[in-house]
């Protein structure tokens, strides 16, 4: 049996913590900001990316299954439910924001990388202290993708260049996209650890 | 310290179990979670939290709703008002005794 203030955080947060629910968009940003990079413009042929799309929502319905066939589900309460729903549409309002800054006021600081930041730091579970394994890596991410973001100012503006990459933003993307492959796979495996794995002997 | 024990005895032996707490606890923090989610959080086997979950409907303390979903059953989990009463008041009893026994130490 686990201490109460551990049982009280996994059951709070069970279905946020169940990282590999985060690969497939992961991988599908990554992908997707690999394929921007390489592509020749103007863009005649949209097959890879609705190909991936169709693959990351099989692969997320894939993932899903086996959560709920493996650990289960759980319905967190209304108001956490409200307030995720909420927290999500202004997260894709100031996302349609930062990518229209980013995309046409050229500045050397990426506003996509700094609201996947503000995403990871009020984002639940949120951070906390004392940082558990789960807080440690976001914050450790936290702080690279403030790096990442603000890189063009030290660095100048097309140092993206330098790694192969044709601009900030997709640079961004595709770290971002790793961030969120690595953190899903990480998550999981402390999941996974944070669950008692003993069963219990009859009473 | 007489008073120490008539607060131990006063405890409510049905939440009190360590399993029926982690239970009772796992279900205060969410609206519902289902038979395979309280077996991995507890790390009962499913013999041991149906009599767990059995006593504690017998208490009235939770509800559960018994679905069948393609062949599986799935069994849904809630706590009760008067269950999230009886938890309130078991975490403050022990708070007020962890608090008597502290007064109660030699110095």
């Amino acid at each position: 049996m686990k201490a109460n203030s551990q049982t009280k955080f996994l059951s709070e947060n069970y279905s946020a913590l169940h990282g590999l629910n985060a690969v497939p968009l992961g991988l599908c940003l990554f992908l997707t900001s690999l394929w921007a990079n390489v592509v020749q413009y103007p863009i005649k042929n949209f097959l890879f990316p609705i190909v991936l799309i169709l693959g990351t929502l099989l692969l997320s319905l894939m993932i899903d299954q086996y959560y709920k066939n493996t650990f289960g589900e759980i319905r967190p309460t209304l108001a956490r439910r409200r307030s995720y729903w909420i927290a999500q549409s202004i997260c894709g309002l100031l996302g349609l924001v930062a990518f229209w800054v980013d995309i046409t006021l050229n500045l050397p600081i990426s506003f996509i990388g700094l609201l996947f930041v503000s995403l990871l730091l009020l984002d639940k579970p949120m951070i906390s202290v004392p940082l558990n394994r789960f807080s440690a890596v976001r914050l450790v991410e936290s702080i690279c993708l403030i790096f990442v973001s603000i890189t063009p100012v030290f660095f100048g503006k097309n140092w993206w260049n330098i790694l192969g990459v044709r601009a900030t933003i997709i640079g961004v993307t595709m770290f971002v996209g790793a961030l969120m492959v690595l953190q899903g796979v990480m998550w999981h495996v402390f999941f996974v650890k944070s669950l008692p794995l003993e069963e219990a002997k009859d009473e | 310290m007489s008073n120490v024990f008539e607060e131990i005895a006063g405890l409510d032996k049905l939440i009190h179990e360590p399993a029926r707490l982690a239970i009772m606890t796992i279900l205060s923090t969410v609206e519902s979670a289902d038979f395979l989610a309280l077996q991995r959080l507890t790390g009962l086997t499913s013999g041991n939290l149906s009599v767990h979950l059995s006593k504690l409907v017998e208490g009235k303390l939770i509800s559960y709703d018994k679905k069948i979903v393609g062949k599986k059953t799935k069994t849904q989990v809630k706590i009760t008002a008067k269950g999230q009463q009886a938890l309130e008041k078991h975490w403050l009893q022990l708070e007020t005794f962890r608090a008597n026994v502290q007064k109660s130490k030699p110095e």
